[in-house]
C-alpha cells in the first residue's frame, strides 16, 4: 500500500507542476518528445534552478504518443518491438517510426476528425416541428406499391398509395440518383413533368421527382421519413451535415492541405446522400440545371477524387470531396466577389461558399447571423465573449453594436454577423417535410414588400430581419433612405471600409468568406488552430496570456509548414512537452 | 477506498494545476521583462482596465506578466518609442482605429478620466506616453509556461477504447442489437456489467444510463453537446473505481480472452504466477517494466491479503483494477 501512496504523491507532485527548470527546445528537436534536441534558443540564468527530473522512458513515451495520435495506448505487441528494437537510443527511435506510421494510418483521420468534432461542437439542425420534420430534406418520400396492386413494384409519394398504386396512371422509367445502374418506374404524380411555372422544378402539390427522380428519397423503413432525421443513424442525412466539418478537417490533415481552405475553400467532403441536400437547396433556389448534373451521384463521375481513408472509393457512403459551387452555384466559386447594395441595382449573384462557414450543417444549426458570427468567432478565433464585470455604458437604443452593456462583446459580434445575414430558413417545405434555405436577394429570394411586415411576411425570419437589420447600426451600415428605396439594401453583408473585425479592415468580399479572410489575416485563426493541435497532442491548451511567445512561435512553424496538420503535429511530438510526464 | 483517496487527492491537485497560474511575472532572459516603469503604468491603468481585460487572448490585466506578455510586447499595440502610432495610446485617448475607438469603451476615454482625476488609481497620459517613448524593443519568450501542467488523464473516450483494449473486450460483451427506425442500436445485456459507451459512437447506446456512465468519466458529445471534461473529478474516480472492478472481473472469466492471461484463463494463485502476472501486467496497462522489489511489493501488499480474504479470482480483480486506477494509467 506504500506503494500506491509513494506512487500518488509522485503524480501529485508532476501535475501541480512544482517541476521546475527550463522545458528547452520546442518544437525543434529531433525525435519524439525532444530526443536528441540540441537547440537552445533561450537559456536560463539561474544556476541554482534544477532540470526537470521528468523524461519519459521510451516506454511511456509510445504510450503517450499512440494515445494522442490514436486515441488508445500501444499494444503489448507494439511494447514488445520497441523493447526488442536495443538500447535506449533505438527505442527513441522506434517510438519516432511509430509517428510517422500512425500519422500515415486511417486512425489518424479518426483522430483529426473525432477532435475536430469536439471542437466545433456543432449541434445537429433542429427539427422544425414535430420530428421528424427538419429543413435540409427538401426532397419527397417516396414509397413501393405492395403486391396485389395494380402496380405493384412502382413507386409513388408517401400518403398516395391509395390513389396512385392502383388503376392506370402516368408512368416513368428513371435511373434514380439513390440507386445508380438500376431502373425504377414511378406511377402516378412523381412521374408527372415538374418543369414548367406551377413545378419550378420541384415535386411539390402534383408535380413529379424530376430527372433521375432528384427531388424525391427513397429508402426502405418502416417509418417514412425518419432515416434521415434521426441522429443515431450513421447514415442519417442530418448526423452526415452534422459531422461535414469534422470531417473536412480530418479530410484536410490526411491529404496535407492547408488548414485555412476549412474558412476559405470552395470544397467540402460528404456522401451521395450529403450532397443530396445542396443540390435540392440549390434547385429551390433555380438552378434547375442542376437536375440533369449526375456528377455527385454517378460513380463513374466522381472516379478519383480523395476520399477518406475508412471507405472505398466508390462507396456512395464516402466522405468525398465536391466543389461547393458545383453542387449550389449560388455559393459562388469566385473568392473575392463584391456586391454593395448601396450603389448597385444588379442582383446580387450569390455568396461565394467558404467551408465549414456556408454548410447547410453550420448554417442550419445556428439559426440566425449573431449566433453564428458569435460561435465562429469562438470557434476558429478563439475569441472570448464574456460580459464586462462593472461599467457605466451609454444607454441602449436600437443598436447593440454600439449602445449599452451589450456592446462589450457586439463591438467584434456585429462586424461579423454582418458576414451572415443572408442565409436564413423560412417555414415549412412544401410537403411538411423541412424548411426552405433562401439566401436572401438570390436567385429567387425576393419577397416584395416583406419590409411592411404584414402577411404573409408575418413569421421568421421576416420578423427577425424587420426588427434588427435597422439602418445606421454597426451590422446594417445604411440610411433609412436607402432602406426605404431598396428594402433589399438591408442584407449588406461586408464589412465596409470604417469598420474593422480584430483589427482587420474588409477587401470587400460579402458572406461568411469575407469574414474568413478577416480572421486568417488577424492571425487569429491559425493561432486558434495551433492551439487545438497543442491541445489535442501534448494534452493541454496553450495560455494565450501566459505563453504568448509561445503561441507566436509555434504558429510560425504552423505556418511555414504550409498549415499542414500532420508535419505540425510531427512537429510537436518532437517537442520537449512530449517528453516530459509521468 | 484508500486507492480511492489517492485519486482524489490528485483530482484536487490536478485540477489546481489546471487552472491559471500564480500572478507573477516571469523574468526571462528570453523575452523582455517587465520594468519598473512598465510595472508602474501597470498599476495605473489596472484599476480603469481590469474589469473587462482579465479573460482570453486580451487578458492583459490578469498580471503584470500577461501585460507585458500580451500587450507590451504586441507592436500592433505598443510601438516602443513612437506613441503617437501605438494603439493603445489611441485607445487610450478616444481616437482607436479598431472596432473600439476608446477605452474604456463607455463612458469619458481614460486620458478624460485621468484628465478629470477620476480614472481609479490612475497614471497620466503623459506618464504613459513617456513610458511608450523610452520602451525599449520588446521581445516574447517563445518557451512554454514551465509552470504548465505536464500529464495528461484520458479522455472518457480513450478511457473506454483502452479498457476495451487492455481487458480483450467489446460491444458484444456488453449490448446485443436493437433497432430503433430500423437502425441498429447498442442494447445492454445487463446493467450490473457497467456499459460504457459514449453516444456519438455506431451504433449508439439505447439506455440512457450507458451514456451518463460515460459522461461520469469525462466523456462528451457533440450530439448531446457536452463538451469532454478531464478534470479528475470525484465522479470519475467513482465511475472508474466501480467500472474497473467490473469489467476486470468480467474480462477475467470470460472464455478464450488472451488479453489478461495470454493461455486464455486465469492463473492460479501460486506466488510465481502471480508475480509473472504482476510483472506483465506493469507492462500490458502502464507500460511500465516493474522493478522486483515492485512486483514483491504488489504480490506482498495487495495479492496476498485479498487471496486470504477470499480467493485467486477476487485478487486478480483486485490486481487488474488496482492497475486500471494507478496514476500512470489515468495519465499520460
Amino acid at each position: 500500500m506504500r506503494a500506491i501512496w509513494l506512487i500518488g504523491a509522485l503524480a501529485l507532485l508532476s501535475c501541480t507542476g512544482t517541476i521546475k527548470g527550463p522545458p528547452g527546445t520546442q518544437g525543434g528537436g529531433a525525435g519524439v518528445g525532444g530526443g536528441g534536441a540540441t537547440e537552445e534558443p533561450c537559456v536560463e540564468t539561474d544556476p541554482t534552478a534544477a532540470p526537470p527530473n521528468d523524461t519519459l522512458s521510451p516506454l511511456r513515451l509510445l504510450r503517450r504518443t499512440s494515445l494522442a495520435l490514436r486515441g488508445v495506448p500501444a499494444s503489448d505487441a507494439e511494447q514488445a518491438a520497441l523493447l526488442a528494437a536495443g538500447d535506449e537510443a533505438a527505442q527513441r527511435l522506434y517510438v519516432e517510426h511509430f509517428v510517422d506510421q500512425t500519422l500515415a494510418s486511417p486512425a489518424f483521420y479518426q483522430t483529426m476528425f473525432e477532435l475536430a468534432r469536439g471542437w466545433f461542437m456543432i449541434p445537429l439542425i433542429p427539427n422544425d416541428a414535430d420530428a421528424p420534420e427538419y429543413a435540409p430534406k427538401q426532397q419527397r418520400i417516396l414509397e413501393i406499391c405492395p403486391a396485389g396492386t395494380d402496380n405493384a413494384g412502382a413507386f409513388v409519394y408517401y400518403r398516395d398509395q391509395l390513389k396512385d398504386c392502383t388503376g392506370a396512371k402516368a408512368t416513368a422509367m428513371v435511373e434514380p440518383w439513390w440507386a445508380p445502374g438500376t431502373m425504377i418506374r414511378l406511377v402516378g404524380s412523381p412521374a408527372n413533368p415538374n418543369d414548367g411555372a406551377v413545378c419550378e422544378g420541384r415535386p411539390r402539390g402534383t408535380c413529379g421527382c424530376g430527372p433521375h427522380a432528384v427531388g424525391c428519397w427513397y429508402v426502405k423503413e418502416t417509418y417514412p421519413g425518419w432515416a434521415p432525421f434521426i441522429s443515431f443513424n450513421p447514415h442519417g442525412q442530418r448526423r452526415l451535415l452534422q459531422e461535414e466539418s469534422a470531417r473536412l478537417f480530418a479530410h484536410l490533415a490526411w491529404y496535407d492541405r492547408p488548414v485555412t481552405d476549412l474558412v476559405l475553400g470552395d470544397y467540402s467532403v460528404g456522401p451521395v446522400e450529403l450532397q443530396a441536400a445542396l443540390i435540392n437547396t440549390a434547385l429551390e433556389t433555380g438552378a434547375l440545371q442542376l437536375q440533369t448534373d449526375d456528377r455527385w451521384w454517378q460513380p463513374s463521375k466522381f472516379a478519383g477524387v480523395p476520399v477518406d481513408p475508412l471507405h472505398d472509393a466508390n462507396d456512395a457512403w464516402a466522405w468525398r470531396e465536391y466543389t461547393v459551387s458545383e453542387r449550389n452555384p449560388f455559393l459562388l466559386a469566385d473568392r473575392s466577389y463584391k456586391y454593395d447594395p448601396r450603389t448597385q441595382n444588379d442582383p446580387v449573384k450569390g455568396v461565394p461558399s467558404a467551408g465549414v462557414l456556408t454548410q447547410i450543417g453550420f448554417m442550419g444549426a445556428y439559426p440566425r447571423e449573431r449566433v453564428r458570427a458569435a460561435r465562429a468567432l469562438e470557434t476558429f478565433a478563439c475569441e472570448v465573449l464574456s460580459p464586462p464585470n462593472s461599467q457605466d455604458f451609454n444607454p441602449y437604443i436600437s443598436d447593440p453594436g454600439k449602445e449599452g452593456p451589450c456592446q462589450n462583446c457586439h463591438r467584434r459580434i456585429d462586424p461579423a454577423a454582418i458576414h451572415f445575414k443572408r442565409f436564413a430558413r423560412d417555414g415549412q417545405a412544401f410537403e411538411g417535410w423541412g424548411g426552405l434555405y433562401p439566401i436572401a436577394g438570390v436567385g429567387k429570394w425576393h419577397w416584395p414588400g416583406f419590409e411592411k411586415g404584414m402577411y404573409p411576411f408575418g413569421h421568421v425570419p421576416f420578423t427577425e430581419w424587420n426588427h434588427w437589420y435597422q439602418a445606421n447600426t454597426v451590422m446594417t451600415p445604411i440610411s433609412q433612405t436607402l432602406k426605404a428605396m431598396n428594402p433589399e439594401s438591408i442584407f449588406i453583408d461586408f464589412l465596409p471600409p470604417d469598420q474593422t473585425l480584430l483589427g482587420q479592415t474588409s477587401d470587400g468580399t460579402i458572406g461568411p468568406l469575407g469574414f474568413a479572410k478577416m480572421i486568417v489575416a488577424s492571425g487569429a485563426f491559425d493561432r486558434c488552430v495551433v492551439r487545438h493541435l497543442h491541445q489535442q497532442v501534448l494534452g493541454r491548451d496553450i495560455d494565450p496570456a501566459l505563453e504568448a511567445g509561445y503561441l507566436d512561435d509555434l504558429t510560425a512553424k504552423f505556418i511555414s509548414k504550409n498549415r499542414a496538420i500532420r508535419p505540425f503535429v510531427k512537429t510537436l511530438t518532437q517537442s520537449v512537452s512530449m517528453g516530459r510526464g509521468l | 477506498m484508500n486507492r480511492a483517496l489517492v485519486l482524489m487527492v490528485l483530482a484536487m491537485a490536478c485540477d489546481k494545476a489546471s487552472g491559471p497560474a500564480p500572478v507573477l511575472a516571469r523574468q526571462s532572459v528570453c523575452g523582455t521583462s517587465a520594468t519598473a516603469e512598465t510595472k508602474k503604468i501597470y498599476d495605473g491603468l489596472k484599476g480603469e482596465c481590469a474589469g473587462c481585460h482579465v479573460a482570453g487572448v486580451r487578458s492583459f490585466f490578469v498580471s503584470l506578466g500577461t501585460f507585458q506578455a500580451l500587450l507590451v510586447t504586441d507592436e500592433k499595440l505598443v510601438k516602443p518609442g513612437d506613441p503617437d502610432n501605438s494603439e493603445l495610446i489611441k485607445l487610450l485617448e478616444g481616437h482607436g482605429t479598431g472596432v473600439f475607438k476608446q477605452m474604456p469603451i463607455a463612458g469619458l476615454a481614460y486620458a478624460d478620466r485621468a484628465s478629470a482625476g477620476t480614472a481609479v488609481n490612475g497614471v497620466s497620459m503623459s506618464d504613459v506616453r513617456a513610458w511608450v517613448t523610452n520602451l525599449a524593443t520588446q521581445s516574447r519568450d517563445p518557451r512554454p509556461d514551465p509552470n504548465a501542467k505536464v500529464l495528461v488523464r484520458m479522455t472518457g473516450q480513450q478511457a473506454q477504447r483502452t479498457l476495451y483494449q487492455q481487458l480483450g473486450l467489446d460491444n458484444s460483451d456488453f449490448y446485443i442489437k436493437a433497432f430503433e427506425y430500423d437502425v441498429e442500436m447498442a442494447e445492454k445485456k445487463d446493467e450490473d456489467r457497467y456499459p460504457l459507451l459514449g453516444p456519438d459512437e455506431m451504433p449508439a447506446p439505447r439506455q440512457s444510463q450507458t451514456a451518463e456512465r460515460f459522461y461520469a468519466i469525462g466523456g462528451g458529445s457533440s450530439t448531446g453537446q457536452i463538451r469532454a471534461d478531464s478534470t479528475v473529478s470525484p465522479t470519475y474516480v467513482l465511475t472508474m473505481q466501480q467500472t474497473s472492478q467490473a469489467w476486470c472481473r468480467f474480462a477475467l472469466g470470460k472464455t478464450g480472452n488472451t488479453a489478461l492471461f495470454s493461455a486464455g484463463s486465469m492463473g492460479t494463485a501460486d506466488e510465481a504466477t502471480a508475480k509473472t502476472t504482476i510483472r506483465r501486467w506493469g507492462l500490458h496497462f502502464i507500460a511500465t517494466q516493474l522493478s522486483d522489489d515492485e512486483v514483491n511489493a504488489l504480490y506482498t501488499d495487495l495479492f496476498v491479503p485479498l487471496v486470504a480474504d477470499s480467493n485467486a479470482g477476487n485478487a486478480y480483480v483486485g490486481l487488474c483494477s488496482y492497475f486500471i486506477r494507478h496514476p500512470l494509467w489515468v495519465f499520460y
